[in-house]
């Protein structure tokens, strides 16, 4: 028997706000740190202790709610939701109910062809809500299964984002969730890194067929543990096909209470069950008498906006028109993010011709930071250097495989293309200049200044690169000089 | 003249001058605590040595840099309700009897920034949660002024323990009358300040919306000194304010208008109490205050919002004693839990007493689904309802005065009905509802000589007012001297 | 006086965690149920309010009141685990959160 139906998918997403501090207190919001070290009375939970609100996570809230073309409350509150879990130190979570900081909004998941129109998404909501602790299982001395609980997680603020079932098939689904990971990349929000969790996705899967003449709908599950894109896929694919042999046995429609929640086990490729009837939960929420709700200035969300980087898709079709890129290697830069796009436009600023820049920051340049495992922000030539090699080029002045030659000496050298071409005449730069730079940059880049004092020479080798941007005439040995004398 | 027999400012003030120690005061105030407690069972742990090293310090200041100390060398008790950096914190529950805090409550940091010796901690009904005291998982709280009588609740041990004479002031929690009414019951006075007046950082929450830091103290000018020590915003607690920033002085003959709303109380207060709180309006009217009749619409809706308010909040503060992080741990098997459920229920079910127990039980009735809009949204739309009450009221009149507590201190160890309990709680609750100040002052005697108070209630940040019509009046009287024959 | 369905006094039990009848020092639990209800009864006087225009929110901050994203330092370790009942490895120790 073939059967007519949809694949309906509706999401939540957990992403993990970028910021330093954790939602309610000071502690740090760091990876893989030793077992509650990143912990203080308040999101250990101990009594007494008492919440107070990280202002840069509700404003990265607001500017990934503005970039899902969310409304923005006025007003918004947190709740308390209570359940009893041993990695909830409060017994309950804080959260938002009924008004949540992001309104009705949608995201746009793009054309798969040029010919074909992107679909809009639609979210319900969005909101700001802490995370708990990590839990891992083990033995006791005494052979008995224990778990092990470690709360520097409890408390990182998380932005939930829930959409509409507008979702049809797997594939529209990653496409969704690529779209969502490049948007809140390009707005700077979160790191979006699966494998430490700062992005999870339970996804609500059931199918609509037609059948007799009739419009059915398969009962929910909710697909928890999803931790890569590969495995939201691989598991819709398996819940549509479960789901339609349940339902060609059964024949069950979906109604209230008939929601199952399983789990992914991606290792296998099988789903398991976590909760079957949809147990009646009882949250007992209500408003945090310890947070007092929020007023949210109009002119605090302006200025957000008007700060608001550009969404892959504007960016995108600014690729495309005023750069006449094709929608390939439009696709393919902004995939590589933000910085490779803007590097890309600064390039082509200097002169180089549009083509010719995209191929080198998707060729050599790509290369080279994969090689050295840096980001585009760490490339220590300028963007206004390349373009001026690529003009020259297109000009006659130089062959290509020169210039992708004085590049490479450029990079290796941290050598700006005057140099290259003066051979090597470099010209002094003041003291207090070179000081205050160094300085600046210190205070900017604490993870390589971290990473430099654990004996990482070499983690300040992107620190000079930047700082030949902002000094190209600066001695670069006198530079990492005088930074590793500040470091002492 | 002994130290115990000072107000707290003159103690400060003398001991600011060199005119005596520090370390005589404190020693005077641990001495009769030694000699007393095990009588009335007031405070359930004293820090002798940290107290003694305390005071020397201070006595080893030079007299100059003394002048901005407040507080200098007074003794003060601290209800065991607010934490205190390695020293045992256990809210009179048998679940918090091993918590030693690594952070100081703020209340208690700013007693010794002003430079308040803390003597101990005293005892109270379990996590704020009573109002005779009996509630305490460890001892029973003895009223100084008669064996076998409850000294109120649950800010009982503070109360006690100034009314005993051993130290001239005492901090407690007020959420619903913690503090004016055991101030009530001891013939001293109590201040339950402006909420958000006072940090909360590190008092143990019972009903966050409610909780304040009160002071307890003999005069009314101490207890504005004291509260004025530990007030002020604190970026730890985001419910904490600063009041305006200049607060007027009441001119001396300032005529002040006292609303009175006798409906209220007329015919559930005992004679005695009605007969000190009309001599106390009689004198406030000799010292040419006029006595106004208002209206209080809600005031009937009080005691049932609160109960809801405060068993919602109770419920949800108490869901962090789990066996996990700070308390100990009951199990279904000796000691051991096996499963997470039943280390949850048993440690819950064993740590926390009956009253506890009651209050979140029915915090948990109101939240349940499908019953938050009948009885948690209703009691906040009541609390609203009260506040634009007592924003009404304090158009007509400066000052509200009433009755702190329907009757004197109860006696130990009778079986009362748990609603009959609550409704003794009318008068106070309100104030917690609307966040106003209000400060309760021993006005009389009855004729069993038991203490009686009287309650005044004012605008928010109008403490001044309330504490400087209580000294016109202490002025004249002298109820707040006169001694318990402990 | 009523008393509450034996269903319901499961259901409250069990959404607070509490075992009825284990602490020695607290009532039974048949005189903890026969309070609830009465409690219960007291409060209905609420449904005596009316309900229109009257909103339930607290008083509002703006950002002034919000903290800045800055780092403070974090307690240690032991400090965390100074007062918990089972450790073990640097972390809290419960019986066993999934089914081994
Ligand atoms: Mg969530
Ligand atoms: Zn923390």
């Amino acid at each position: 028997m073939t059967v007519d139906y949809q694949v309906v998918i509706g999401l939540e997403v957990h992403v993990q706000l970028r910021t330093v501090s954790k939602l309610f207190c000071g502690c740090a919001v760091k990876f893989a740190a030793p077992p509650n070290s990143l912990t203080c009375p308040v999101c250990c939970g101990f009594p007494g202790a008492l919440p107070v609100l990280n202002e840069q996570a509700v404003e990265l809230a607001i500017c990934a709610g503005l970039g899902l073309h969310c409304e923005i409350a006025n007003t918004t509150h947190w709740d308390r939701k209570h359940y009893f879990y041993p990695d909830l130190p409060k017994g309950y979570q804080i959260s938002q109910l009924d008004r949540p900081l992001c309104g009705r909004g949608y995201l746009e998941v793009p054309a798969e062809t040029d010919q074909s129109a992107g679909r809009r998404i639609a979210i319900i909501r969005a909101h700001v809500e802490e995370d708990a602790g990590k839990s891992l299982h083990g033995r006791s001395a005494d052979g008995q299964p224990v778990s092990y609980i470690d709360l520097n997680r409890a408390g990182t603020p998380l932005f939930e984002i829930v959409t509409a079932p507008d979702l049809r098939g797997s594939d529209e689904t990653r496409r969704f969730l690529v779209e969502l990971r490049l948007l809140l990349l390009a707005l700077d929000v979160s790191d979006c890194n699966m494998q430490e969790g700062s992005l999870r996705v339970d996804a609500n899967v059931n199918l609509h067929l037609q059948h007799a003449g009739r419009h059915i709908e398969t009962p929910i599950v909710e697909m928890k543990n999803l931790n890569s894109f590969r495995a939201v896929q691989r598991a819709i694919d398996h819940e549509a096909d479960r789901l339609l042999r349940t339902w060609q046995a059964e024949g069950i429609e979906r109604q209230s209470g008939n929601k199952q929640t399983r789990g992914w086990d991606d290792e296998r490729g099988r789903s398991y069950v976590l909760r079957d009837k949809e147990e009646l939960e009882d949250y007992r929420y209500f408003p945090d008498p310890d947070i007092p709700p929020l007023e949210i200035d109009a002119e605090w969300v302006a200025a957000i906006r008007r700060r608001l980087a550009r969404s892959p898709a504007e960016l995108r079709r600014a690729l495309m028109g005023q750069y006449g890129l094709s929608r390939y290697d439009a696709d393919v830069l902004v995939a590589q993010g933000r910085g490779a796009a803007e590097f890309f436009e600064s390039v082509v600023a200097a002169g180089g011709p549009s083509k010719a820049a995209a191929n080198i920051v998707l060729g050599d340049i790509a290369n080279t930071l994969n090689e050295q495992q840096w980001t585009i922000a760490d490339y220590p030539v300028s963007p206004n250097d390349v373009g001026r090699l690529l003009a020259m080029v297109d000009r006659g002045e130089l062959t290509q495989a020169l210039a992708r030659d004085w590049l490479r000496t450029m990079h290796r050298e941290f050598r700006t293309l005057d140099e290259v071409l003066s051979a090597g005449a470099i010209v002094a730069v003041g003291i207090e200049e070179l000081d205050r730079v160094c300085r600046q940059l210190i205070a900017e880049h604490p993870q390589a200044v971290e990473a430099f004092r654990q004996g990482k020479v070499a983690a300040l080798g992107p620190l000079i690169g930047r700082l030949r941007r902002i000094l190209p005439n600066a001695n670069p040995q006198a530079a990492l000089d005088h930074l590793k004398s500040l470091l002492k | 003249m002994s130290s115990q027999s000072l107000t707290a400012i003159a103690l400060a003030r003398s001991i600011r001058l060199g005119e005596r120690t520090a370390s005589e005061c404190v020693k005077q105030a641990l001495q009769a605590i030694d000699r007393g407690n095990s009588q009335l069972g007031a405070f359930l742990s004293v820090f002798h040595e940290a107290a003694a090293a305390e005071a020397a310090a201070l006595d080893s200041l030079p007299l100059s840099s003394r002048d901005k100390l407040p507080l200098c060398g007074v003794p003060v008790a601290v209800k065991d309700m607010f934490c205190t950096i390695g020293q045992p914190t256990t809210c009179g529950s048998r679940m918090m009897e091993h918590f030693v805090p690594t952070y100081e409550a703020r209340v208690v940091a700013r007693l010794r920034d002003a430079g308040a010796v803390v003597v101990g901690k005293t005892n109270l009904d379990e996590f704020g949660m009573g109002s005779t005291g009996e509630f305490s998982a460890f001892s029973p709280i003895q009223n100084p002024w008669r064996t076998g009588y409850s000294p109120g609740g649950s800010s009982g041990g503070s109360a006690a323990a100034v009314a005993a004479g051993w130290v001239p002031a005492a901090i407690g929690t007020d959420t619903g009358g913690s503090v004016r009414q055991p101030a009530a019951w001891c013939g001293i006075c109590g201040l339950k300040p402006t909420y958000g007046s006072v940090s909360r950082f590190g008092m143990v929450a019972f009903a966050s919306s409610l909780d304040q830091a009160g002071v307890f103290a003999r005069t009314a000018r101490d207890v504005e000194l004291i509260w004025l020590a530990i007030a002020g915003p604190d970026p730890s607690d985001m419910t904490s304010r600063s009041g305006p920033q200049v607060v007027q002085a009441i001119p001396p003959n300032k005529k002040l208008r006292i609303g009175v709303a006798p409906q209220i109380w007329a015919g559930k207060i005992a004679a005695d109490v009605e007969r000190e709180l009309q001599q106390a309006l009689i004198a406030w009217r000799q010292l040419g205050h006029d006595v106004i009749e208002i209206a209080f619409p809600h005031e009937r809706f009080a005691v049932a919002a609160y109960y809801v308010v405060a068993s919602c909040e109770a419920a949800s503060n108490l869901a962090r004693y789990d066996g996990v992080r700070f308390t100990p741990r009951w199990g279904n098997a000796g000691d051991q839990a096996e499963t997470l459920s039943a280390m949850y229920s048993a440690t819950r079910g064993a740590g926390f007493g009956p009253e506890v127990r009651r209050r979140v039980l029915l915090g948990t009735y109101c939240l349940r689904q499908g019953y938050a809009e009948q009885y948690y949204q209703q009691a906040c739309r009541a609390r609203r309802a009260i506040s634009a009450d007592y924003r009404q009221a304090f158009e007509k009149v400066d000052v509200i005065v009433g009755p702190t507590s329907p009757t004197t201190a109860v006696e130990l160890g009778a079986q009362r009905d748990p609603v009959e309990v609550y409704l003794a709680d009318a008068f106070t609750v309100s104030a917690n509802l609307a966040g106003v100040p209000a400060l309760s002052i021993p006005v009389g005697f009855s004729a069993d000589g038991m203490p009686v108070g009287a309650q005044l209630i004012g605008p928010p940040w109008s403490e001044h007012r309330l504490c400087t019509l209580a000294d016109d009046y202490q002025q004249l009287t002298d109820f707040h001297w006169r001694r318990p024959p402990v | 006086m009523s008393s509450l369905e034996p269903e319901l006094v499961e259901r409250l039990s069990k959404l607070a965690a509490i075992e009825l009848g284990v602490n020695p020092a607290s009532e039974d639990r048949e005189q903890l149920f026969r309070d609830i209800p009465r409690i219960v009864e007291f409060l209905s006087i609420l449904g005596e309010l009316p309900s229109v225009h009257l909103s339930t929110e607290l008083q509002a901050v703006d950002i002034g009141a919000l903290r800045p994203d800055v780092m403070n330092t974090s307690q240690s370790p032991s400090d965390a685990l100074a007062n918990a009942p089972l450790v073990a490895e640097g972390c809290f120790v419960v019986p066993p959160m999934i089914d081994s």
